[in-house]
């Protein structure tokens, strides 16, 4: 039972980065009609660009991060803002200068856009970020702490990147179903010209919708880069498969899919990993038989959108 | 208050509207008729931002409606009903008429909200329904009064009976009839001709992308502009390509 418990633990960890990009994933496609591939390349500069912040800050031993003191915090949240913020921008960027010029073309063409952007952003890095092409350590701001509830150990850093999406998640949720902003972008997912013709600005919508789906994968990819105290060049690459098998299994253009299928998938990954000998190996074989057989009995997800339209 | 002059669009090579001249007045309800592939459809879609190329210049209250991006005609008092009734299936009746209201402000829509619900009451009774598990009446009704969430002064309605059991289609015209007695102007395009000119003051009759007659209604009694009393089966072969 404790043991169960553990996995479940860390199960919840790895399902609350993934349910941040496979949101995104999932939202762009319902406006947008395409599967971006290069959003944990997104999540991947904002990790960077916060990395650059804190080795600015850190740069000769001037400051102890971990320090419970006002620099160190100002410092802290100076960082991780910044990896947000570039996230967020590079997204918008990204799809006005990608995608907005190819919105008449095949889906297709949009699709192959994203993976060329995914190359564009891990070879930067891996070409012009000092010392690029190795892992980096990323500093470990959360104590390593950890408390034990029922012989199930949590660490700090479970709680803090559990807790964080939960947040997130609410105030998501808030913003899809009980905002202005939320109404318009769902009008769009139920029919794009009836928005268009009832005032709503398909493109400012889009717009913020990729700074906000954006902003999201940064925050994913800092969880991440908080958890592992590592990044490197592809770590996106990783976010993007499991984001998008995780938005696919809930249904594309559904954020309660999105997260759904995120808790599965982290969910089969930790039972996999935990249960089965040598499981670590074969966990993302379970996801994607798992992931084949949901689009076997449900062709557009488990909450696949909804179509109730009658005529 | 709507002019519309050598007005054309195509799909491609294939030319759905030929010129068409047509006019609305403020406050006038005005019918087109045409049987299928007329160009009625396109005619809306067209005005609405929404259609295939067009020649020809469009007005709304002297504005040239060609530079306004489609999100921005609702702005200038233009709303519409479509074919099919284009309700936000997934979206609450209450979200789909909040919608309607999404140019105004937050005090405006609550007012108009009220006015709104107390035309059509069966709507309050729905309110947190998923739009889409509405019957098709209902449906219709929706999109009518959300229409006029935006407060336009002129709704355009892409053929409303559609689909509709006989008995709604006339609660649906009554409602449409209520709408311009409040003062709104609407183009209708139908084919239901007898419900259609129950409802117009003026109409016009396309045929293969063309008008071919155009006339007024008063009491009953339909009259050409060249001032011959006409029958509605007249109309009705008018469109139909029929000589008479």
């Amino acid at each position: 039972m404790d043991l169960i418990l553990q996995h479940l633990v860390n199960a919840l960890a790895l399902s609350a980065v993934y349910a941040l990009v496979a949101i995104g994933i999932s939202l762009f496609f319902g406006v947008i009609g395409i599967v971006n591939l290069a959003h944990g390349d997104i999540a991947t500069l904002g990790v960077f660009a916060s990395l650059a912040v804190f080795q600015f800050l850190l740069a000769g031993g001037a400051m102890d991060i971990t320090a419970l003191s006002a620099p160190a915090a100002m410092a802290t949240l100076a960082a991780l803002a910044a990896g947000l913020v570039v996230a967020a921008l590079s997204g918008v960027v990204f799809y006005r200068v990608a995608f907005f010029p190819l919105r008449a073309a095949p889906p297709i063409i949009g699709l192959l856009c994203s993976v060329g952007v995914g190359f564009i952003i891990r070879e930067s890095i891996l070409n012009f970020y000092p010392n690029g092409r190795n892992p980096q350590p990323f500093p470990a701001i959360i104590p390593p702490d950890l408390i034990e509830i029922g012989g199930v150990i949590i660490q700090y850093k479970h709680i803090f990147v559990i807790g964080t999406a939960v947040i997130v998640m609410f105030a998501l949720a808030y913003c899809v179903e009980r905002t202005r902003f939320g109404r318009a972008m769902r009008s769009i997912l139920n029919n794009r010209e009836v928005a268009q013709s009832l005032g709503v600005s398909t493109f400012k919508v889009t717009v913020a919708l990729f700074a906000l789906g954006s902003a999201l994968a940064g925050l994913a990819g800092l969880m991440n880069a908080l958890y592992y105290n590592l990044v490197q060049s592809d770590m996106g690459t990783l976010l993007t498969v499991k984001g998008f098998t995780a938005a696919v299994i809930g249904g594309l253009g559904n954020i309660y899919g999105a997260l759904l299928g995120a808790v599965l998938v982290g969910l089969i990954e930790a039972v996999t990993a935990g249960f089965i000998p040598d499981g670590s190996a074969y966990k993302d074989v379970a996801v994607f038989g798992v992931l084949i057989a949901i689009l076997i009995a449900r062709p557009n997800g488990l909450l696949g959108r909804l179509s109730a339209e009658r005529v | 208050m709507l002019t519309i002059e050598k007005f054309s669009a195509s799909y491609g090579p294939v030319h759905a509207l030929h010129g068409i001249d047509l006019r609305v007045e403020a406050g006038e309800a005005v019918c087109l008729l045409g049987s299928n592939g007329a160009g009625k459809s396109t005619l809306i879609r067209s005005l609405m931002g929404l259609g295939p190329l067009v020649s020809g210049a469009a007005h709304f209250e002297g504005r040239d409606l060609s530079v306004h991006a489609v999100e921005d005609r609702v702005r200038l008092g233009l709303a519409v009903v479509f074919e099919g009734r284009g309700i936000l299936p997934a979206m609450s009746v209450h979200e789909n008429l909040l919608m309607g209201g999404y140019c105004r402000s937050r005090a405006d829509i609550a007012q108009t909200l009220e006015q709104v619900v107390a035309l059509f009451p069966l709507l309050a009774s729905r309110r947190n329904q998923p739009a889409g598990t509405l019957s098709g009446g209902e449906q219709q009704m929706l999109a009518i009064a959300r229409a006029l969430m935006s407060r336009p002064k002129m709704i355009m309605l892409d053929e409303p009976s559609m689909g509709l059991a006989p008995i709604v289609v006339e609660q649906v015209f009554e409602a449409i009839a209520e709408v311009n007695r409040r003062g709104v102007a609407i183009l209708l395009v139908e084919q239901n001709m007898h419900m259609a000119l129950a409802v117009a003051q003026r109409f016009y009759v396309l045929d293969r992308g063309a008008v071919v007659l155009a006339g007024t209604v008063s009491d009953g009694v339909l009259t050409s502009n060249t001032g011959q009393v006409l029958h509605e089966d007249e109309i009705e072969s008018a469109y139909m390509g029929e000589k008479t």
